[in-house]
């Protein structure tokens, strides 16, 4: 099934850097300070993208079970850490209520995706778990994100409401209700959009990579397809359990937002 | 019945009330009067567990307030905030919004009862229909009370409910707290508040400089 892909050479991959003289030249003509931030990024991506290329290579040929997990666990701690910080919360307060959130949301799919949807011998064989688990974290983060910045934002700036709210006897989650629906919304509502649009406007990623690679294209929309509803599911999941679980540690006894919680 | 008991409150490291105390009995009308800016919002908001005590404590009903007691506090006392604040909406949808709460579900007003209590505070009963963000600052003063006279309590914390009100519509308003049974703590400079009143509390920097029942002492 695997037809070889024509490989891009070093040279060709030096090449296409060059096209980074558009961005530059478009920031420097507006005046827009997004060149050193760029600059930055890009460099990161190159090098970070570098090592993981050589450790998935390791990963791929060990195969271990260990060290499959260990990578699992890495790959849901930084996300955690990244969704947190992001969100401009404060690690020390919500590290454990969204690493819950997180964890339990990520693997629920991948179970589901992995071992029932592809069953691949073994279970936890490292090119199936690790690139899929890979897509539903890196889409989960941008959500829940998105999910917990906007709740306690929005708790922040309707103070007045909120605590007007509490005073009429509601319960932390009746008043709170209004923020969560916004940011349940918010956090899901652009997923909804890319599949409503999708194969249309955009080749996703990842089946683009597939077909690319060599796979046929009826193969990549069926994986294309179960990662979109793998990932819906997740994020659903993951901004709700992250917003319910994380007010366990953001308000004090009377209810009121803990300042300090936030950054 | 309500007891603060060397009272004090902090924000963001600075101290917002100090040393406050005074007791209120049953049925009892108290006024807080004093500057802007001294303290007397803060006052009514501890009281309702909007901020955490430092220092001292606070007494209702003969319990400490506490996460444990917080629930029925608020569920005693009416408050009736210095901005009122209602979500996106109608009059109606503004005046039904706590009824929404489990704690309040039994309360769910009829729509006579509705029309009654905008009556009684000199609204229109076409308001109902208006949305909540056109209407006047005054109009809507008068709805946060209506709302709060809905929730059928005893016990009322008002925050200059009557500033941005005409002499006429102060006095139905202030009236309609002039009940008896009513136990009322209310922030206001009203000369109308003063005349119900029991009691005059004067704040001054975060604490009370004058407790006293009788009126002339006020305006030294
Ligand atoms: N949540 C808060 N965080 C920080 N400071 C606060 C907070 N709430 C009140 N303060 C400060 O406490 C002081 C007293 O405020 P408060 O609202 O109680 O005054 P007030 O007597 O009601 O004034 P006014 O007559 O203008 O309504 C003010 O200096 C205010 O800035
Ligand atoms: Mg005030």
């Amino acid at each position: 099934m695997e037809t070889g892909t024509i490989d891009l050479s070093y040279w060709s991959l030096l090449f296409i850097y060059t096209l980074l003289v558009i961005p530059l030249a478009v920031f420097l003509n507006t005046g827009v300070d997004l060149i050193r931030s760029s600059a930055i990024a890009i460099v990161r991506m190159t090098i970070q993208l570098a090592l993981v290329g050589l450790y998935l290579g390791l990963l791929f040929e060990l195969n271990s079970f260990w060290l499959n997990m260990a990578w699992l666990v890495i790959m849901l701690f930084v996300a955690n850490v990244n969704i947190i910080s992001s969100a401009g919360l404060k690690l020390s307060y919500f590290f454990l209520p969204t690493l819950i959130g997180v964890s339990l949301s990520t693997l629920i799919v991948l179970v589901a995706f992995v071992f029932i949807g592809i069953n691949p011998q073994p279970l936890y064989d490292a090119r199936y778990l690790i690139p899929v688990a890979g897509m539903i974290l890196g889409n989960c983060l941008r959500g829940n994100v998105m999910a917990l910045e906007r709740f306690y934002s929005a708790i922040r700036k309707n103070e007045k409401e909120f605590s007007t709210y509490l005073f009429m006897g509601a319960r932390l989650s009746e008043a709170s209700s209004p923020y969560f629906r916004q940011a349940i919304k918010a956090a899901n509502a652009p997923h909804v959009a890319t599949m409503a649009t999708l194969g249309i406007v955009s080749l996703p990623g990842m089946m683009t990579g597939q077909i690319l690679g060599g796979a046929f294209p009826i193969v990549a929309i069926k994986y294309q397809i179960a990662i979109m509803v793998s990932i819906f599911s997740a994020m659903a999941l993951s901004s709700y359990l992250n917003i319910r679980l994380s007010m366990t540690v953001a308000f004090d006894d009377f209810q009121n937002l803990r300042r300090e919680v936030m950054k | 019945m309500i007891e603060f008991k060397d009272v004090a409150v902090q924000e963001r490291g600075k101290t917002i009330l100090h040393n406050v105390t005074f007791t209120v009995t049953e049925r009892e009308k108290v006024i807080f009067y004093g500057k802007s800016g001294s303290g007397k919002t803060t006052i009514l908001r501890t009281l309702m567990g909007g901020h955490s005590v430092s220092e001292g404590e606070i007494i209702f009903n003969g319990k400490k307030l506490d996460k444990h007691s917080l629930f029925s506090v608020r569920t005693s006392i009416a408050y009736i905030g210095q901005e009122p604040v209602f979500s996106e909406g109608t009059v109606k949808e503004a005046l039904l919004f706590p009824f929404n709460f489990k704690a309040n579900a039994a309360l769910i007003p009829s729509h006579s009862e509705q029309i009654n209590i905008l009556t009684k505070v000199g609204l229109p009963q076409q308001i109902l229909e208006s949305d909540v963000t056109g209407i006047s600052g005054g109009e809507k003063q008068r709805v946060a009370v209506a709302r709060a006279l809905l929730l059928k309590k005893t016990v009322f914390c008002i925050d200059e409910v009557t500033s941005a009100l005409d002499p006429f519509s102060a006095e139905t308003i202030t009236a309609l707290f002039s009940s008896k049974e009513f136990t009322i703590l209310s922030v206001s400079h009203d000369p109308r508040w003063f005349s119900i009143a029991d009691r005059f509390i004067k704040i001054e920097s975060g604490t009370i400089v004058l407790d006293t029942q009788n009126r002339s002492e006020t305006e030294m």
